[in-house]
């Protein structure tokens, strides 16, 4: 790849796209479930918590990238975790030093960022082979599909559950309790979230004519 | 492939942890002031929260001003101690301790009636984590005016309800003294509290066990106090 | 010309009518597209003249609709007494004295709509999805359309009977690929969302007697909890008598309080050979040895009550009876089906008592060992090949 491409050529376009649809890490690879379910009651978790995992991927997908022919192939993985791990633990810092309220939701699950898997998969099946800004983009791409995911089944959770968004008492606002609505509290408890993502991809799978697997 | 050889390797990775020290010291000394800032405000609106008034991170500096007017330490005998701030005491690691050991914080708030309010720490173990919080009493320090629980990790809707408004207003106007001055606590009554009761609350339906470690909780601090409680009545005669 | 002979001709020009626009609705025709719709109709106009032909299936008369028509049959007299008890528990609760009749009526009224609802939710997606897949409609939903409206509270609010019911249809067994696929029990499915998603319909003191929620007025002394409730919250001088806890004259679900009512039914399972006695039999002794267990090492006042008193509280007779043995979601195999039905009893008594957030532990156990059947059923085969390659060895 002597002669330079440029910036948004269509293949990098796909690094930020696909994983927002056919590749999505959560609906396609079934990865990061874990803190999907645990910090989707609310929206606004939810979104602190896609913007965090945005930052985390593109950097360490970034820094990764730009050291991958001088990281030893011997302790790739440890580097990788140590890059992982520093991003996280600035994230956190600087949650707790200016969201403070929302870090204190988010509360161990900042940490296990470094536990997602989307993230060391991304870094070692992308970044490791791939220039910066590839690495950059598809980072973005994977963290947003990751995030995406995480916000809708957030606002569902916190509209159905709670009859708001991002704490604004909307079903009150509109007066729907008055005719006998009441808040579905199955949406406030972890196995919703599973439910909600199942029919996500069950919705995403019917549209999407690649996606559907032979039997 | 490449291969490298281990000094190479030996120098990657020495390099690699000094820049990482380097950066996370660096961001931790940057934002360590910030962070010991929030947890400062949260404590105070806790504080205020507990004598009913309502703030948000940006008054709370300036409400805790005005109303909370002094702070004092004393030991389980009632005693003042000298020489330590009440909001520096971490009460979780007080309660660890054996109960002569322990010192224990009171804030002293003055109403805008003039009324007097005295406000003591709480904390105990709930379900998942600590469960913590303040309770403020009036100048009879048997009846309760007001109160403020938190939790690192209840469960949303059932244990987590303890620092909603409705679990927090129940315990207004209740004693925890009995008619003879005896020392009963609060008791957190599953199926619905006698209303006539004075030292009975709902418990959380649902949330047998975080009820459970709210009445222990309550229990175990205020009668940490209680000799101080009874002191002030006395001298109150 | 008499009577019967305008009914054959009825049938016969209805059958003359079916079978000429029947080409439309077949590959090909106008209407191909409604085919499912069609056959579902057709074959409930008309027994259907063909039974199973692939599988090892024993081809007598006993097609899916008649295994359908007798659970549904055996569920009436549970029903008819609910109906009843609904209006009697609603007088009591206002203090007005009424016949059986007035009873029967009242409570009628109050439980129509929700077997309307039931009904009309769980087959409008049935008919739906079978229209989109191209299947033809299954029966199965009869059953658990009927069993839905007897295990949830006379009170529960009919939107909330709509989404429990859509969701278990579609949660529970459409994503699995529909009757006889289905991993869980949609009638308990149904009523589980009910229980996690609007705990205040599904529990407390108000919800099980007709009324009470709006605030009607109610005579001094009147409770409105069930002897479970009570027994989970200690209240056990509330506890009514033996006799009416087996008779079910008692706040409850609308058709699980009868034991009588529910016995009647288990005859009927067991005479026709439809529910498993096996079943039936070793949860109620997985339920006993529970209680005993707990009588041997009770350490609070619910763990005393005497074991057999667990088997007329609550849920248990009726799931028993008419959950834990539905073919498609139970164990299949014979030594599976006493495992299945014993740990099931343990499990309901070992919630009801231990936990005290969750009083109704039968459908909790139930679900659980749904679960859990296929796994039994991989073991009891896997023993019995051992066991033969055993035998061809020696």
């Amino acid at each position: 790849m002597s002669d330079r491409e440029p910036l948004f050529s269509s293949k990098n376009i796909k690094l930020l796209t696909n994983p927002l649809n056919v590749d999505n890490p959560i609906t396609v690879q079934v990865l990061g479930i874990c803190s999907a379910l645990a910090i989707t009651v609310k929206l606004e978790p939810s979104i602190v918590m896609a913007i965090s995992v945005i930052v985390v991927l593109s950097v360490s997908n970034v820094v990764i990238s730009a050291l991958r022919k001088m990281i030893p192939p011997r302790i790739r993985i440890i580097v990788q975790l140590m890059v992982i791990a520093t991003m996280v633990i600035l994230v956190d810092q600087v949650l707790k030093a200016f969201a403070y309220e929302v870090s204190k939701q988010l509360s161990v699950f900042v940490g296990l960022i470094i536990t997602n898997c989307i993230i060391m998969g991304r870094l070692e099946a992308f970044a490791m082979s791939n220039r910066p800004w590839p690495a950059f983009l598809d980072g973005i791409g994977n963290s947003a599909g990751y995030g995406l995911i995480l916000i809708i089944v957030g606002f569902l959770r916190e509209l159905l559950g709670s009859g708001e968004i991002l704490g604004y008492p909307i079903f009150e606002k509109i007066g729907i309790y008055n005719i006998g609505y009441e808040n579905n509290g199955f949406m406030i408890l972890p196995p919703m979230a599973l439910i909600i993502i199942g029919i996500i991809i069950w919705v995403q799978r019917s549209r999407t004519k690649e996606l559907i697997e032979e039997n | 492939m490449k291969s490298f050889s281990n000094t190479y390797i030996f120098v990657f990775s020495t390099i690699m942890v000094v820049i990482v020290a380097a950066l996370l010291s660096t961001a931790a000394m940057v934002l360590q002031p910030l962070q010991e800032k929030n947890i400062e405000i949260q404590e105070k609106r806790n504080i205020l929260s507990s004598i009913r008034i309502k703030s948000s991170a940006k008054d709370a500096e300036e409400l805790y001003e005005k109303y909370i007017t002094g702070s004092f330490v004393i030991n389980t005998v009632g005693e003042k101690q000298e020489g330590v701030d009440a909001f520096e005491i971490e009460m979780g690691s007080q309660m660890r301790k054996t109960l002569e050991q322990r010192t224990l914080p009171v804030f002293i708030s003055s109403l805008e009636d003039g009324r007097k309010i005295y406000i003591v720490a709480v904390h105990g173990k709930g379900l998942w984590g600590p469960i913590y919080g303040f309770v403020a009493l009036n100048e009879d320090f048997t009846t309760i005016y007001g109160t403020n629980y938190n939790h690192d990790s209840e469960t949303p809707g059932l244990g987590a309800e303890i620092n909603t408004d409705w679990f927090g207003a129940q315990f207004a106007d209740k004693k925890i003294f009995n008619k003879n001055g005896e020392f009963i606590s609060i008791d957190l009554v599953k199926g619905g509290a006698d209303p006539e009761s004075l030292n009975e609350v709902d418990a959380i339906s649902g949330g047998t066990l975080t009820s459970d470690g709210l009445e222990k909780m309550l229990y175990d601090c205020l009668g940490s106090y209680q000799t101080y409680f009874k002191n002030q009545m006395k001298n109150n005669k | 010309m008499n009577q019967e002979a305008d009914n054959q001709n009825i049938m016969k020009s209805l059958r003359k009518f079916v079978d000429k626009i029947k080409p439309h609705f077949s590959k090909g025709g106008k209407f191909a597209k409604l085919h499912s719709t069609f056959e579902a109709f057709e074959s409930f106009l008309f027994v259907p003249n063909r039974v199973t032909t692939k599988g090892a299936h024993i081809r007598d008369a006993l097609d899916m609709k008649r295994a359908m028509s007798v659970v549904v049959a055996a569920a009436v007299p549970a029903l008819i007494f609910g109906m009843w008890n609904t209006g009697y528990q609603h007088n009591l609760s206002i203090g007005m004295e009424a016949t059986i009749w007035e009873n029967f009526v009242f409570g009628f009224l109050k439980v129509l709509p929700i077997i309307v609802v039931s009904y009309v939710v769980g087959l409008g997606i049935e008919f739906a999805v079978a229209q989109i897949r191209g299947h033809e409609v299954n029966e199965g939903f009869l059953v658990s359309g009927f069993l839905i409206p007897l295990v949830v509270p006379v009170d529960v609010p009919l939107w909330m009977v709509a989404l429990a019911t859509a969701f278990a249809v579609i949660i529970g067994k459409e994503v699995f690929g529909g009757t006889g696929m289905n991993i869980l029990n949609p009638a308990l499915t149904a009523r589980a969302f009910l229980f996690f998603a609007y705990p205040g319909w599904m529990s407390g003191d108000t919800v099980w007697v007709q009324g009470l929620t709006s605030g009607e007025g109610v005579i001094d002394g009147f409770s409105g909890a069930t002897p479970l409730a009570n027994a989970a919250a200690g209240l056990f001088e509330k506890l009514p008598s033996t006799w009416e806890m087996f008779l079910g004259t008692i706040p409850g679900s609308i058709g699980e309080t009868s034991v009588i009512a529910i016995l009647i039914g288990a005859v009927i399972l067991v005479a026709t050979g439809i529910g498993s006695w096996k079943i039936m039999f070793s949860m109620t002794a997985g339920g006993l040895v529970m209680g005993l267990l707990f009588n041997a090492f009770a350490v609070n006042p619910f763990m005393e009550i005497p074991a057999w008193h667990h088997l007329i509280m609550g849920g248990f007779a009726f799931g028993a009876v008419f959950m834990a043995t539905d073919p498609v979601t139970a164990a299949q195999t014979e030594r599976g089906k006493w495992i299945y039905g014993f740990l099931t009893g343990i499990f309901a008594v070992l919630i009801r008592v231990i936990n005290p957030a969750y009083p109704e532990g039968v459908m909790l156990a139930i679900l659980l060992m749904n679960v859990f059947a296929p796994l039994i059923d991989h073991y009891v085969i896997e023993a019995n090949i051992k066991k033969r390659r055993l035998r061809a060895k020696s």
